[in-house]
């Protein structure tokens, strides 16, 4: 990772080359095939009586290991001028985009290229992802990952909630430097929140009203029959964080990282 | 990809009028030299993924260019929230064609990449009587339902019977495909959406 940063922060001139090549060389971890209990039951169908959650296989797919960095995004968009801040569609990303950096092509500091990238949007996310041939993990596949297979679910549901308890850093820390889970992925909770593929799915909110969907029940007590353990209030948090985003929104604290097939 | 499609408006807008096109080809060409100014940034249109429309032709969402477009997106297998919305699209049209407003075009984006099929599309256009000349239903992938759902703010998940939980939101798109005006309710407003209308109109009759 530090070899990275240093491409990242150094010549503009030198960069071609090592550029292109740095962010195909971001470790993935693999996660293997297995079952999964997803935190929200399907809805079952219009008019269809509810049907107990059951688990679902998920096939193998790779993840990178740690979110993406200031350094990573710096390579793509000098790669892909259109998603440089100053050329940004406002279809693509509000008026927050990469709003941390000095400029264009420059990180607010040298630190800053081992720190994940904030400040963008879903489009932006998808873009990088698709630069490298990866895309946005799923909704399921990003929690099927943090599930790791029941390993330390107490402690991780702990760390979620001591993050939650932090208010927003100044600088946020350097990837990596926790302990990685048991697949040999980082920081999935305690430095960012993360954009999934389709986190446009998760209906709450005021189009609830219009659909059929039951996932609005879950978030008034009675409702919450529906889910997979209503005790589990991270999931809560990371569900409803991400019902609260729309594609453009490019946050504070909002990273991501990208999946590929195995 | 970019580049060459701007290489090709430019050139279109820098030609005179070109050679061998007739009098009825006016209104298309019209089209195109509007087309050839750039797509505002907030277009919906910016969107690069293609479609395949009723009849089976690939377009890109700028094929909508030109002329204010009201868009849903839905799936024909829904049976409850998706005749409404197009029961609302259709009084829509309805309205708009008693205050003469003329050129308004209505499109249909399916959830459903799997079954809804350039067949299905155009017999469930037929079933609703919608109007060839004015309505385009269009089949996307996966990715490009994905990209046009985030842009319309369009939730929506697969549920276990192969349907779709979805949000019902009606968009007027202007010209250029900006969004004017959105109805994030099944029973729109009829009229406060085309008094929107008319007022993407120069006149009201043209």
């Amino acid at each position: 990772m530090w070899t990275l940063a240093a491409v990242a922060v150094g010549a503009v001139a030198a960069s071609a080359v090592a550029l292109a090549a740095a962010p195909g060389q971001a470790p993935m971890a693999r996660i293997p095939e297995g079952d999964f209990l997803p935190f929200f039951e399907q809805s079952p169908g219009k008019g269809k009586a509810p049907v107990a959650a059951a688990p679902v296989r998920m096939a193998a797919f790779r993840l990178d290991a740690y979110p993406v960095t200031n350094g990573q995004f710096l390579d793509f968009v000098r790669e892909h001028p259109e998603w440089r801040r100053s050329r940004i569609k406002p279809l693509f990303a509000d008026h927050h985009y990469l709003a941390t950096w000095a400029s264009d092509l420059k990180l607010p500091d040298a630190e800053a290229a081992n720190e994940p990238v904030t400040n963008v949007s879903w489009f932006a996310a998808e873009a990088y992802c698709e630069a490298r041939g990866l895309q946005l993990p799923t909704t399921k596949q990003w929690e099927y990952a943090l599930a790791d297979q029941g390993r330390k679910q107490k402690e991780i549901a702990q760390q979620s909630l001591d993050w939650f308890s932090r208010p927003n850093p100044k600088h946020l820390s350097a990837v990596g430097r926790g302990e990685p889970n048991g697949y040999g992925v980082y920081d999935l909770v305690g430095l960012v929140w993360e954009w999934t593929l389709d986190n446009s799915s998760f209906m709450t909110g005021t189009e609830q009203r219009n659909t059929s969907s039951k996932d609005d029940a879950a978030f008034c007590g009675s409702g919450s029959i529906g889910v997979r353990d209503p005790a589990d209030y991270p999931a809560f948090m990371r569900y409803s964080l991400r019902s609260s985003l729309k594609a453009n929104y490019a946050v504070e604290n909002v990273g991501f990282r990208c999946e590929g097939d195995e | 990809m970019r580049s060459a499609v701007f290489l090709l408006s430019f050139t279109i807008s820098f030609l005179p009028w070109p050679v061998g096109v007739s009098a009825h080809d006016h209104d298309h060409m019209s089209h195109l030299m509007k087309a050839a100014e750039p797509l505002p940034g907030a277009s919906i249109y910016n969107l690069t993924s293609s479609w395949t429309n009723q009849d089976g032709k690939r377009v890109t969402l700028e094929s909508l260019r030109g002329e204010p477009v009201v868009v849903a997106m839905g799936y024909t297998r829904c049976k409850d929230i998706c005749p409404m919305i197009v029961a609302d699209m259709v009084a829509i049209e309805d309205r708009a064609k008693e205050a003469s407003l003329k050129g308004i075009r209505f499109a249909f984006f399916s959830l459903d990449s799997i079954n809804d099929t350039p067949e299905r599309l155009t017999a469930y256009a037929n079933d609703h009587g919608l109007e060839p000349a004015h309505w385009t239903l269009f089949q996307g992938d996966e990715k490009a339902v994905r990209e046009l759902a985030a842009v319309l703010g369009v939730r929506y998940r697969r549920d276990a019977s192969g349907g779709f939980d979805h949000s019902a939101i009606i968009t007027i798109l202007d010209a250029d495909g900006k969004i004017v005006v959105q109805q994030p309710d099944v029973q729109a407003n009829t009229e406060e959406m085309v008094k929107k209308l008319t007022t993407l109109f120069d006149a009201p009759v043209r």
